[in-house]
């Protein structure tokens, strides 16, 4: 049954931890996107959690600190250094309650390079789920973009695109302008041999890394084989999952996506958790 | 903060109870009624602060989830209004039980005053004032505003030529990334804000006069009668909406919150 909890220095970090229904010795971490706190968008990490838990993965779902019901930290780490800390908290945390484990890590967005960090840091992480995490844009990003685009278009909306253009006039419906919540983050990807170099260590150890992303943002990421064409040569490669689910989105609005979502992450973890099952007998 | 579960097996809530200062004696109980879907989400910042301020002054403030809904037991499509009602005794309850109040005050935004308002029909023992904010005041309107956000977000057109004011018999299965079953749309559908009777529960309705609903919720409540206190603010913070992430917390409605509440 879901427990509410309270951990970490004066308690002020709080979740939701969730037992398997078999006991395990793998445990999910299911960690903010955004501002939005630890249910996850339209409530996503609590059907992941309960999806993992008829698998028998236990999970923990928590509020890092100053998001959500955490409080603010106290410490002068950085956005970054702090979210490290409290994952790595939540671990001991877990383990502390039941037992030695190893743990998979979900994240969106900014959730997703918190993820990357943690496993970084801490050999205890055996996989990672990004969606929409890093991205590297290639030079086909644009073009296949624009491709995709125009096979999308009706018949009709082409007439009306040209019409539009040929009369140099607005369209009287016009969409409001996009807030664009990726306009900045290019810079936040790591330099390409930083990255590759951690990447290249992190698979050394066999960590299980899944590169997930959706079809929100196609002019950062218009087609799966972008990591590949980016790290071309890189050992890390061949290891790892890269995907793109044009039919998903970033916040998983759509009920479809929702669901897409839930059954990619419980693939994914319980063959890693059957995995382990398997080297463990 | 206290996170805590609470309820009997086959209907777990989570809660989370923010206490009085400790060397405090009891004094007023708020619980905080959530709103719904993408409006719960957007307002958990500001329900967090508010517990905060009301328990530094004094109250003993319990947020929770209802069944169906953020971390509490239950599937999206088991969510119902009267369930929620249910829900919110039973967190009256609970309340009282931690923190020795004889005092309590209920507070709900948007679909959490509709909830409060129905509930305190049945005056539960203690509960002496309501504090309605910017309730629903024709839920079909409401309705009609989630499926068009619905298809904002999914970047569809907008819905043209239905209304849930005129097809008796519509329905959405997501409002605004949240699935909604038959029965809570029908539910919905049937809101209409009216202020409780009084009894002994004061009513507090604030809104915003600025906002599309502003005007009919001024006028339901001035024909309530006197145990009914109308406080208009302008806010303008839109709860729907998905780009909108700026106003988290609006100001201007915090300090009236607290001040209503008791804690001040």
């Amino acid at each position: 049954m879901e427990r509410a909890v309270a951990f970490g220095p004066d308690d002020a970090l709080i979740g939701v931890y969730n037992p398997a229904a078999a006991k395990t010795d793998v445990c999910c971490l299911l960690i903010n996107a955004g501002v939005i706190h630890r249910v996850g968008p339209h409530r996503l990490n609590v059907k992941i959690a309960r999806s993992l838990a008829q698998a028998s993965i236990a999970s923990l779902r928590f509020d890092l600190s100053g998001r959500g019901d955490s409080r603010a930290p106290a410490s002068t780490l950085s956005y970054s250094e702090q979210a490290v800390q409290d994952l790595r908290t939540a671990m001991d945390f877990v383990e502390r309650n039941d037992g030695p484990k190893r743990f998979i890590v979900f994240g969106i967005c900014s959730g997703a390079v918190n993820a990357f960090q943690l496993a970084v840091a801490d050999p205890r992480v055996a996989g990672i789920l990004m969606l929409d995490g890093y991205w590297y844009r290639t030079r086909w990003t644009e073009p296949v973009r624009l491709w995709k685009r125009f096979r999308a278009l009706s018949a009709r909306s082409i007439f009306m695109a040209l019409r539009r253009r040929l009369s140099r006039s607005a369209p009287a419906n016009a969409e409001p302008p996009r807030v664009d919540i990726f306009a900045t983050n290019d810079t936040l990807n790591p330099p390409i041999p930083e990255f590759a170099a951690q990447m290249n260590r992190l698979t050394d150890r066999g960590l299980d890394a899944f590169f997930l992303y959706s079809g929100t943002v196609p002019e950062l990421v218009s087609y799966a084989g972008q990591l590949r064409d980016t790290f071309r040569g890189e050992p890390f490669i061949p290891r790892v999952r890269c995907e793109l689910h044009d039919d998903i989105d970033h916040t998983a609005v759509s009920l479809h996506a929702q669901r897409k979502i839930v059954t990619l992450v419980h693939d994914w973890a319980t063959r890693i958790a059957g995995a382990r099952r398997a080297a463990a007998a | 903060m206290i996170p805590f579960n609470f309820g009997p097996d086959d209907r777990r809530l989570f809660a989370i109870h923010s206490p009085r200062p400790a060397a405090a004696a009891p004094k007023i109980g708020v619980v905080l009624c959530n709103a719904f879907g993408r409006e719960a989400i957007r307002a958990h910042r500001l329900y967090r602060v508010l517990a905060d301020r009301l328990s530094r002054g004094g109250c003993d403030v319990l947020r929770f989830d209802y069944f169906g809904t953020g971390d509490s037991a239950g599937d999206d499509l088991d969510a119902d209004l009267e369930g929620w009602g249910t829900d919110l005794h039973a967190a009256h309850r609970e309340l009282v039980k931690r923190a020795g109040v004889s005092k309590v005050v209920w507070l709900g935004m948007r679909i959490g005053a509709s909830v409060a308002a129905a509930a305190a029909r049945d005056e539960p023992a203690g509960l002496a004032r309501l504090i309605l904010w910017d309730p629903i005041l024709d839920g079909r309107d409401y309705l009609d505003l989630l499926n068009l956000r619905q298809h904002e977000s999914e970047r569809l057109p907008a819905p043209e030529g239905v209304s849930f004011r005129n097809q008796p018999d519509y329905y959405i299965d997501a409002a605004i990334g949240f699935p909604l079953s038959r029965r809570l749309c029908d539910q919905v559908r049937a809101l209409r804000f009216a202020v409780p009777p009084s009894g002994a529960i004061e009513t507090h309705v604030i809104c915003d006069p600025k906002s599309a609903e502003g005007a009919g919720i001024a006028s339901a409540c001035r024909q309530a009668g006197a145990h009914a206190h109308l406080v208009e603010v302008a806010h303008g913070t839109d709860w729907t909406d998905e780009r909108d992430a700026t106003g988290l917390v609006p100001a201007p409605v915090m300090g009236l919150l607290v001040e209503r509440a008791g804690a001040q």
